[in-house]
């Protein structure tokens, strides 16, 4: 098993940041479906409730990931773990599927109240569980963009957090479609979410690693 | 590779940052089982070197060869040959001490039953089992030291490099870590050290390496230093030293004695003896110089070498040096 993964999974999530994420999710929903018990009308909470999630799921764990990485390169963690032999990629690659498992954590805290949703009536199972599906999928995506985004030089860093903030919320509309649309019309935001995905991972991934290797090795000190 | 041949082989290391030359064409070999204590000011390219030697940083030019591995060539074999602690050395809250080294023997790539049983050795070695539960933030200063020598020694490396490791440790963490350096250097691990506390230094090596701007500027035995020897030398050469005589009667016959024999300079005098300075510092030469000063009837009741401190030595090399001669390639004395 993988170092960063098993370190991930005994040190991380003791962390102040993943109990306050953990917190924050847990009252969140917990509100918002009381409320919707409240009000007899667990439909009309949607919204607030998947916001929640993805908020979680797609801002704080990935700026959880990039914290936890700055943190390994401000500490000389990062050198450390490249004598051992853990290369860049590796450490890239670890990182995000660490933050994979974090997030599947976090789904099994938000399944509950899917489900308690779907007793409460109103919603359609099938596709909050597609979308919950597709919102853990999408974590590492948009965790490796984080990371490559924390990686680049302080000009690079203004330009790609622009253009990925306006590409994030077309990358989260195209998940919400592909889970809550129907026939044929789903197929076609689902085909574009996982090319948009696949090929995201792939070159935020690649670039974050060479930005690591770029900024914590063979520069000056 | 046979004993005989250096583990490490740094040859016309050169390294240029933007506005700094840190380091300038400097050559050493090192030979396996030395204890090489590498000394030098801040800024003058301790760590720029060391850092080169554990492959975190690229040289502008010149090589380094560790157990035969060339370390831009083949990193990857450079690093299971080196343990590498540096000045600041990093830890990981919210983990214990058995995690920390679990951690980093999965990184070297140990597994499961073999990885269980290195990481136990290595908490025993360093002292560490009783502590093996405890959280890493919750350990002093020199218990933190002694987990990251463990660290370092997790893949069982031959060439150790530690940067400024006795740096803010007190008296016991220093002696259990000079402790620890002593055990590994009976092992035959082959250690280089840096520090700027010279004495803690020349107590733990057996060769000193100064760096200064960037040049080696000394090599050699500690002794060596502290009895003036000249920086690019490697002990062989003739040295100075000075002497303190002790007679039972007042100096005026030790005086004239002096004028009679070239090479012996009067540095003091005080009422039951003097200070004296000889060109040749040599063992061989002192006995004969004490034979000779009792063959010619002087009442000699004391007689002893006068040891520099190795920072008052290396002030003194420093300052002898406004424009050193260029250093051939170094071979350190095992």
């Amino acid at each position: 098993m993988n170092p960063i993964l098993v370190k991930e999974l005994r040190q991380s999530l003791r962390s102040r940041w993943f109990e306050i994420i953990f917190l924050w999710l847990c009252s969140t929903l917990t509100l918002i479906t009381a409320v919707s018990a409240l009000i007899d009308s667990p439909n009309g909470m949607t919204v607030f409730f998947w916001v929640g999630v993805a908020s979680t799921f797609h801002v704080l764990l990935p700026l959880r990931t990039v914290f936890a990485a700055h943190d390994d390169r401000q500490r000389g963690n990062f050198e450390l773990i490249r004598v051992a032999g853990v290369t860049a990629e590796k450490f890239t690659n670890q990182r995000i599927t660490a933050l994979l498992f974090h997030t599947l954590t976090l789904a099994s805290i938000v399944l509950p109240f899917v489900i308690l949703r779907y007793f409460l009536g109103g919603i359609e199972l099938l596709s909050e569980l597609k979308y919950l599906t597709l919102l853990t999928l999408g974590a590492p995506v948009v965790g490796s963009v984080f990371l490559w985004i924390s990686t680049t030089g302080t000009a690079g860093r203004v330009i790609l957090s622009i253009f990925f903030f306006f590409l994030l919320p077309v990358y989260e509309f195209f998940t919400f479609t592909s889970a809550f649309s129907s026939g044929f019309l789903s197929a076609a935001p689902f085909v574009v979410w996982v090319f948009v995905s696949i090929i995201g991972l792939i070159i935020a991934q690649a670039f974050a690693s060479e930005g690591f290797i770029l900024h914590s090795l063979y520069s000056n000190p | 590779m046979t004993s005989s041949e250096p583990i490490v082989e740094v040859r016309e290391l050169d390294r240029r940052f933007a506005q700094v030359h840190a380091v300038k064409g400097i050559s050493i070999d090192i030979l396996p089982g030395q204890v090489v204590g590498f000394i030098g000011a801040n800024g003058a390219g301790k760590t720029t070197t060391m850092r080169m030697m554990a492959t975190l940083e690229r040289p502008s030019g010149g090589s380094i060869r560790i157990a035969g591995h060339n370390v831009i060539r083949d990193p990857a074999a450079v690093r299971q040959a080196i343990g590498w602690m540096p000045d600041n050395y990093g830890t990981y809250a919210n983990m214990n001490v058995f995690e920390y080294l679990d951690f980093f023997a999965r990184a070297y790539g140990l597994r499961s039953v073999q990885r269980r049983s290195r990481v136990e050795e290595i908490l025993d070695f360093a002292d560490l089992t009783p502590l093996a539960d405890r959280p890493i933030n919750k350990l002093s200063k020199g218990m933190g030291q002694r987990l990251c020598f463990g660290r370092m020694l997790l893949p069982d490396p031959q060439f150790l490099i530690l940067d400024e490791p006795a740096a803010g440790l007190d008296p016991k963490a220093r002696i259990e870590f000079k402790n620890l350096v002593r055990i590994l250097a009976q092992q035959g691990k082959t250690l280089f050290i840096s520090s700027h506390i010279l004495s803690e230094l020349g107590e733990m090596c057996d060769t000193l390496l100064f760096i200064d701007s960037g040049k080696i500027v000394y090599h050699g035995a500690s002794e060596q230093l502290r009895r003036g020897g000249q920086p690019g030398t490697s002990g062989v050469t003739s040295t100075t030293q000075v002497i303190d005589v002790s007679l039972s009667t007042e100096p005026s016959a030790l005086l004239d004695w002096i004028t009679m024999h070239p090479g012996i300079k009067l540095l003091d005098k005080r009422m039951d003896g003097a200070r004296l300075e000889l060109s040749n510092g040599e063992n061989e030469a002192l006995a004969m110089l004490l034979k000779q000063m009792i063959t010619d009837g002087l009442p000699v009741t004391g007689f002893h070498r006068v040891e520099r401190k190795l920072e008052d030595a290396f002030v003194d090399m420093v300052r002898g040096l406004q424009s050193p001669p260029p250093l051939p390639n170094i071979n350190l004395p095992s």
